[in-house]
C-alpha cells in the first residue's frame, strides 16, 4: 500500500468518511478534474470520498430519460450507461449537476425574435408566465428524477452549473445580446432555486466572487479550449468541490427541515420579483 | 314542352338528382369557387371551427400567414394554451362581426376601448383576449405591452394576406355600455366582474352583421386594397344563450342570421366568396353524422369531409413536412461530449 493510500485509509477510519455521489450533465467534468487533483495533492480535503460520474449530456436529461420504479429510477435513455439510480451503492449524499444548465434555453436561436416583455426591443414580447412555463417544461423530468431520491429519504443536494461566459456562442455567433442572455440565465436559475427551495434541497452555488462585474463567469475559470465557451475549468471545479464538502459537513445542523417532493405548480412565488424589471428595462 | 329556367339547370341544382336516393357522403358539388386561391397568402380568424380550416390549409401546402408564430423554446403541447398556432395571429376566438370590426379598428388606432384590463386571480387579463394565456398577467404593463405588439401584428397580417377567411360564429354578444366595446366572453366568466350597470347584451340582427362586415371590409381593404375574403358559418351550436329561449332555438336563429348575411355579402361583392361548411355539416341531408355525442362539437371525420369538398375546388398544393431542427443542439452536444471525454475518458 502506498503512503498516500495509507493516509487516506486512516483518515477514512478517523472521520468515518462519508461517501458522496455526484452525477449529471457535462458540467460534472470540472468537478471530476478537480477531485482527481485534490486526491493527488491535497490531503486536507479527504473528509469525504467522492464518486463523480457523468450521467448524460444536458439535452438528453431534458427528455424522458427514466422510469420511476418507486425506490429508484430505471434509465430508459440509450445515452445513459448505468441501469438505475440509486443502485446497490448506498451513498450518504447524492448531488446532481443538472437543473441549472441554462445554455440550451438562452442559446435557442429564437431569442433573436422574442424578448421578455419588460425589456426594450423590436422583437415579439413574451409574458413572464410563458417564459416560466417554457423553463418548467425543460425541467420537468429532472425534477421528477430528484423527487425519487427525496421520496426515499436520501440526502440530496444540487450543484449549480457555471454561469455563462461572455464569449458564449449565443452572444458571439447568434448575436443574442449580453443583457438578454444574463436576464434569461437569471430568470431560469430563479425558477430552479424556487423548485429546490420548495423541496428543501440545498444548492452549492457558484460564488459571487467567481463572477465579473456584469455577472458572467470570470474568464479565469473558462476551460482552456478555444471553441468551448461553455464549460468551466478544474479551478472552478475545486471551488465547487470545496462547497460540496462544506455543505455535507454541516448537513444535520444546517438543514432543519425535511426534504419532500412537491407539486411544481403549487406555492410558486413570482419569479420576476427577484429580477427587478428596472434592471433590464 | 315550354322552355323555362329549370329545364337546363345542372344536376346539383335538382334535389332528385343531387340528393334523393344518394348516400349522404356521395353528395357532391357542394361548392363552386368564385376565385382561385393557388399560392395566395391566406389568413384565418373566427370562432373555434375556423381553427380546423387554418390547420388543414397549413397541412396541405397553402401559403398560410402566421404573424405571431410560437417560439421554438416553448413546448409544442403548450402552444394552444398560449394562443399559438390557432389562427393567423394571437387574437383567440373571434365570434362575432362586431368583434372582428372592432379588432381592425383597434389595430388601426381608431378605437380605444375604455376597459383596458380585467382582474382575475390576483392578475389581469385582456378583456378582448381573456383566455389568450392560461395564467393572468402579473401587471397591466405586461398586458399592454403584449396587446400593443399583437395589434401591430394584426395590421401586418392584413398587409400580407391575399385572402382572409373568416368563420362567423355567434350573434349574441356583450357590450360595454360606455363605448360599445364588444367582448368575446361575458364579463365575469373569464375575468372581470359582471355589472348590469356597465354591460348590456346584444343579439346582433341581420342588419347589424351586414353593417359590421361592410365596414370591416372597407377598413381591411384600406390596409390592403387587393384583399379578398372567404366567409363561412360555424356549424357549432351555442354553448348557452342569454335570450331566455331554448338554446337550440336560439342557435337556429343565430345561424340563420349569419348564413343569410354571409350569403348576401358573397352575392354583393365579387371579392367575397362563401364556403358552405355550415351546410356540409348541419344540413339535414347529412343526418348529423358529423356531430360528436354532445351534438355540438364536430368530429374529425366531419372536418376531413368538409375540407375534402374545399380541396376539390382548391387543389392540394403539397403536404407539409416538419421543419428541420436547427443544428444548435448538435453543436452543444458535440462540445459537451468532448468535455466529457476529456474528464472521464468515455
Amino acid at each position: 500500500m502506498t503512503l498516500c493510500a495509507m493516509r487516506k485509509f486512516y483518515r477514512l477510519l478517523e472521520n468515518k468518511m462519508k461517501r458522496i455521489y455526484v452525477t449529471g450533465d457535462s458540467h460534472v467534468s470540472c468537478l471530476r478534474k478537480a477531485w482527481d487533483l485534490i486526491k493527488k495533492f491535497e490531503d486536507d480535503y479527504l473528509k469525504f470520498d467522492f464518486t463523480i460520474a457523468i450521467l448524460a449530456n444536458a439535452h438528453d436529461l431534458r427528455r424522458d430519460f427514466f422510469e420511476d420504479k418507486g425506490t429508484y429510477a430505471k434509465f430508459t435513455s440509450p445515452k445513459i450507461r448505468i441501469s438505475q439510480l440509486p443502485d446497490r451503492n448506498n451513498f450518504d449524499f447524492y448531488g446532481f449537476s443538472m437543473p441549472y444548465y441554462t445554455n440550451s434555453f438562452f442559446g435557442n436561436g429564437d431569442w433573436r425574435y422574442f424578448i421578455p416583455y419588460c425589456m426594450k426591443g423590436e422583437m415579439f414580447p413574451l409574458s413572464n408566465s410563458l417564459i416560466e412555463q417554457a423553463v418548467l417544461a425543460e425541467l420537468k423530468y429532472i425534477i421528477k428524477f430528484i423527487d425519487i431520491f427525496i421520496r426515499n429519504n436520501h440526502k440530496v443536494f444540487v450543484v449549480e452549473s457555471p454561469k455563462p461566459f461572455i464569449d458564449n456562442r449565443a452572444i458571439i455567433r447568434k448575436h443574442i445580446s449580453e443583457e438578454l442572455v444574463l436576464y434569461l440565465d437569471t430568470f431560469y436559475r430563479n425558477i430552479v432555486d424556487r423548485e429546490l427551495e420548495k423541496r428543501n434541497v440545498p444548492v452549492v452555488k457558484v460564488p459571487k466572487e467567481s463572477l465579473d462585474n456584469m455577472g458572467f463567469m470570470k474568464m479565469s475559470f473558462r476551460l482552456d479550449r478555444e471553441d468551448d465557451a461553455h464549460h468551466a475549468n478544474a479551478e472552478h471545479g475545486r471551488i465547487m468541490v470545496k462547497g460540496i464538502q462544506d455543505l455535507c459537513s454541516k448537513w444535520p445542523v444546517r438543514l432543519g427541515l425535511k426534504q419532500e417532493p412537491c407539486d411544481t405548480n403549487k406555492n410558486n412565488r413570482p419569479v420576476v420579483e427577484d429580477l427587478g424589471p428596472s434592471q433590464y428595462a | 314542352m315550354s322552355d323555362h329556367p329549370y329545364v337546363n339547370i345542372p344536376e346539383k341544382a335538382h334535389w332528385r338528382k343531387a340528393i334523393q336516393g344518394k348516400h349522404s357522403l356521395d353528395v357532391t358539388d357542394w361548392y363552386t369557387k368564385k376565385f382561385p386561391i393557388g399560392k395566395k397568402s391566406i389568413a384565418t380568424a373566427g370562432s373555434c371551427f375556423a381553427q380546423h380550416i387554418g390547420s388543414a390549409l397549413k397541412q396541405n401546402g397553402y401559403n398560410y400567414v402566421d404573424v405571431e408564430p410560437a417560439p421554438k423554446f416553448l413546448a409544442r403541447e403548450l402552444w394552444q394554451d398560449y394562443g399559438y398556432g390557432m389562427y393567423s395571429a394571437r387574437f383567440g376566438n373571434i365570434y362575432t362581426s362586431r368583434q372582428l370590426l372592432q379588432l381592425v379598428l383597434r389595430a388601426l388606432g381608431e378605437f380605444s376601448p375604455n376597459e383596458n384590463a380585467w382582474k382575475k386571480n390576483g392578475g389581469f387579463v385582456d378583456p378582448f383576449r381573456p383566455t389568450i394565456e392560461p395564467i393572468p398577467f402579473s401587471s397591466i404593463d405586461e398586458l399592454e405591452v403584449l396587446r400593443n405588439s399583437h395589434l401591430s401584428q394584426v395590421v401586418k397580417m392584413f398587409e400580407m394576406a391575399d385572402l382572409f377567411v373568416f368563420t362567423l360564429g355567434l350573434t349574441e354578444t356583450w357590450l360595454s355600455k360606455s363605448d360599445g366595446a364588444a367582448f368575446p366572453l361575458c364579463p365575469g366568466t373569464a375575468g372581470g366582474e359582471f355589472d348590469a350597470g356597465r354591460y348590456n347584451f346584444l343579439n346582433l340582427t341581420y342588419r347589424d352583421v351586414i353593417t359590421d362586415m361592410r365596414l370591416f371590409f372597407r377598413k381591411a381593404r384600406d390596409i390592403n386594397p387587393k384583399l379578398k375574403f372567404m366567409l363561412t358559418v360555424s356549424p357549432v351550436p351555442l354553448m348557452a344563450t342569454a335570450t331566455n329561449q331554448n338554446v337550440a332555438v336560439a342557435t337556429m336563429k343565430s345561424k340563420s342570421i349569419l348564413r343569410a348575411a354571409a350569403g348576401y355579402l358573397a352575392d354583393s361583392y365579387q371579392w367575397v366568396d362563401y364556403f358552405p361548411s355550415f351546410e356540409i355539416i348541419s344540413s339535414h341531408v347529412m343526418r348529423s353524422q358529423f356531430y360528436n355525442p354532445d351534438m355540438r362539437t364536430i368530429s374529425s371525420h366531419g372536418v376531413r369531409h368538409v375540407m375534402k369538398q374545399f380541396f376539390k375546388e382548391h387543389p392540394i398544393l403539397t403536404t407539409s413536412v416538419g421543419n428541420a431542427n436547427s443544428n444548435d443542439q448538435d453543436i452543444d452536444d458535440a462540445l459537451c461530449d468532448e468535455e466529457i471525454l476529456s474528464a472521464f475518458g468515455e
